[in-house]
């Protein structure tokens, strides 16, 4: 971890038509680092990172105010290419989502509609990606039969090498195990590890022990507020805030 | 409110320790007690009783243990069940060197005069004496207050031990004692450092208390 | 008890009703069929008729006018159809437009075929007959593509709603443009229902009559050129039912035009099932 924050957040706000979703959430995201958001249903944390990179527009009636820094700019300006960003900060979600074609279709998917042709290069960022992803192994010899035919969890991280394809600086995470066995789970825990060695990574969680586990930093939303952030060490073993006490010692949420 | 059960098992630990820190405080009056009267019967019984401090410390590291594996305990649960984890090997030893106290009063087996520094010795028992009863009620209240104060006291009981110890060490080197008074000072050269070691263990535990309270790791010394 | 009861005699309504559907088509089917396929054979296929409803022709020129106004009508409504569900799909909210759009659709397909015939032949016959050659295949196909539209319309439109949202978040977040979710992943998911949109469209042009009457003109001949006059077999069952009593002749027409639809219906149905299996990778 290098102490540097990769994306900085100033007063964000976000209403979904008359319903405020986020009030004034500032914080920093470090670079290279795990951060967990933690925190009770419809507290505004997927809301959260699907600001990041702007999936939220795909909503009806949203508005929102404030700062997301990254590499210098206001990515929330009207003026930013939201493709381009969705390269640079990519999406993992909480139901494996892989498209009807082949493994190897998907992963090129993002490298091919980026306007990659080259016929070399794709199996060397395929390999590359599924590599990556910790499934290289168990797919190499069936890149073409149907990625719908993998287990849940392959196909999660099938979804994880699809992003690392496009070479991304980000990757957000909305509860990327929550719907895997706790084998499958385990695998992402330690792919996530691996993974934050090249990338920052935010994730979304409502299992606690799995924030404790793959964080380094933890930040506890509320009913739309960030009520408390700090080292995930710090947030677990002595939080500042009552509500943070009474959320991760399981007397409320 | 929610985890009903598991909110009394916490409350539960908490009275075990504060029980088996009640019942170890009674062993050190108890001996305390015994020396000055020399009461062997009561000895005795102090030092059967150290059966009674060490099965509970077992009993409450199992309830630790069990919180710990079946209720993922976090933030002040969890910091109180590693407070009482620790503390418990503290009382244990009090409870140990308590029984050792007992052992050389029974030895002796007949009032003892402290040849020198006699007011400086009942000082320093009186000290540990409170210094114990009061480690186990900041651990009852969580008052972090009190604990701090053992930084102070503590200091005064070594300045203590370390001065009588060298008076009755100077008194056996010149020949000022009797052979009947060298057993004597023998043994309470014993039973002094016992109760300095009571008063360390007595520290730790108002430690473990700030941390428990506070959660930072400011230790007293 | 009495609910079990209940449940027993609705199975059995039920049963009873499928059971009549099945009967009803399999009569009518079987009627013509024991009727008409005597009459098939390759010289009935591959003979124009005769002038004056002779007999011993064949229905050759018939069965290249329905194709090619069918496949005229398709050419012109796959693309609209398609292109507008798209569009209604994927590019607008469920907003007042595009209300008015689904409800203008659904007005149109309810409006008699006689009335789309008779709005065929005063627009396409009459009024643009410099470019149509009035009364002609490309009247007709134009005509009929009002009839396909509002159906593949729906069904494409429905195709595209099934489409997963996850899909399309998850290729918009590999940081494609939504065009290219569109191409590359929405729409090869979709297919199946598209095509069987475009399909269940072709089967109505191909079976339309009233519309065809009055716009494509009745020729016998064989068609040289999309502004010529023809007769789809639609047609040419009416007029020689009408016009001489040849009933031997209809069903043999009859005959023919159902086993094109049926057979159409099945390799459909057989091509579009690999094609989903082939997609879930079973």
């Amino acid at each position: 971890m290098s102490g540097e924050i990769e994306i900085s957040i100033k007063n964000l706000n976000l209403w979904f038509g008359n319903f405020q979703a986020l009030k004034n959430i500032n914080i920093d995201i470090p670079k290279n680092a795990v951060t967990a958001l933690i925190g009770p249903s419809g507290c505004g944390k997927s809301t959260f990172i699907k600001t990041l990179d702007r999936m939220n527009d795909l909503v009806d009636n949203v508005k929102f105010t404030g700062e997301v820094i990254y590499k210098g700019r206001n990515i929330l300006n009207s003026d930013t290419d939201v493709v381009a960003l969705r390269k640079e900060i990519g999406m993992v979600f909480q139901k494996p989502n892989p498209f009807p074609k082949s493994i190897f279709d998907n992963v090129a998917y993002g490298p091919r509609v980026h306007g990659i042709r080259d016929k070399k290069t794709l199996n060397e960022i395929v390999e590359r990606s599924l590599n990556g992803a910790a499934i290289w192994d168990e797919v190499k010899d069936r890149l073409n039969e149907s990625a719908l035919r993998l287990s849940g969890g392959q196909q999660q991280r099938l979804c994880i090498a699809r992003l690392l394809a496009v070479e991304p600086d980000v990757l957000l995470m909305d509860e990327p195990a929550s719907a895997l066995d706790p084998i499958a789970t385990s695998k992402i825990e330690d792919l996530i590890h691996e993974l934050k060695k090249e990338y920052t990574i935010i994730i979304v969680t409502h299992n606690m022990q799995q924030a404790a586990r793959v964080s380094s930093h933890t930040a506890f939303f509320f009913l739309g507020e960030l009520v408390e952030y700090a080292s995930t060490i710090d947030l677990f073993e002595r939080p500042r805030e009552k509500k943070t006490e009474d959320y991760v010692t399981g007397k409320f949420g | 409110m929610a985890r009903n059960r598991y909110i009394r098992k916490l409350k539960e630990l908490r009275q075990n320790v504060t029980e088996m820190g009640a019942i170890t405080l009674r062993s050190v009056e108890d001996v305390l007690t015994a020396l000055d009267t020399s009461d062997a019967a009561l000895a005795q019984r102090v030092i059967a009783n150290d059966d009674v401090i060490n099965k509970f410390d077992r009993k409450i590291e199992a309830q630790c243990m069990s919180l710990l594996a079946l209720e993922q305990p976090m933030a002040k649960d969890l910091r109180i069940i590693a407070t009482s984890l620790k503390m418990i090997t503290d009382l244990e030893r009090i409870g140990d060197f308590t029984a050792d106290i007992a052992e050389e009063v029974v030895t002796m087996g007949k009032p003892i005069r402290i040849p020198v520094s006699a007011s400086k010795f009942n000082e320093l028992v009186t000290d540990v004496k409170s210094m114990v009863a009061d480690s186990i009620e900041t651990y009852a209240q969580g008052n972090v207050q009190l604990a701090r104060s053992f930084e102070a006291r503590d200091d005064r009981i070594d300045y203590l031990y370390k001065d009588v110890v060298q008076n009755m060490v100077n008194a056996l080197a010149q020949g000022k004692c009797s052979t009947e008074t060298v057993a004597d000072v023998a043994s309470l050269l014993f039973i002094i450092r016992y109760l300095e070691r009571i008063a360390d263990h007595a520290v730790n535990i108002g430690n473990r208390v700030c941390y428990m309270e506070e959660g930072a790791r400011r230790y007293l010394k | 008890m009495a609910a079990k009861l209940r449940e027993t005699a609705a199975i059995g309504l039920l049963w009873g009703a499928g059971i009549a559907t099945l009967v009803i088509l399999i009569v009518i089917l079987a009627y013509i069929l024991v009727n008409g396929l005597p009459l098939i054979s390759w010289h009935f296929l591959t003979t124009n008729p005769g002038v004056r409803g002779q007999q011993g022709t064949g229905i050759y020129s018939t069965i290249v006018a329905t194709v090619a106004v069918t496949g005229l009508a398709l050419l012109v409504a796959a693309p609209l159809s398609v292109g507008g569900a798209i569009y209604l799909n994927e590019y607008t909210k469920e907003n007042l437009p595009r209300k008015v759009f689904r409800q203008a659709a659904e007005v149109l397909a309810g409006i008699p075929s006689i009335i789309i015939g008779l709005f065929g032949f005063l627009f396409f016959v009459i009024y643009l007959q410099p470019y149509t050659g009035g009364w002609s295949i490309l009247s007709g196909g134009l005509t009929l593509a009002f009839m396909v539209l509002p159906i593949s319309l729906r069904i494409s439109e429905e195709a595209l709603k099934a489409v997963p949202g996850e899909l399309r978040e998850g290729s918009l977040g590999l940081g494609a443009t939504k065009w290219q979710s569109i191409t590359t992943v929405v729409m090869p998911t979709a297919l199946p229902g598209i095509i069987t949109g475009l399909i269940l469209g072709a089967g109505r042009a191909i079976g339309e009559t009233a519309a065809i009457l009055l716009t494509v003109g009745g020729a016998l001949g064989l068609i040289h050129g999309l502004r010529d006059p023809a007769c789809p077999m639609t047609l040419y069952i009416y007029n020689i039912l009408t016009e001489y009593n040849d009933t031997t002749t209809a069903y043999g027409t009859a005959a023919v035009l159902i086993i094109a639809i049926l057979a159409i219906t099945f390799i459909t149905d057989y091509l579009m099932n690999r094609y989903t299996k082939k997609l879930k990778g079973l």
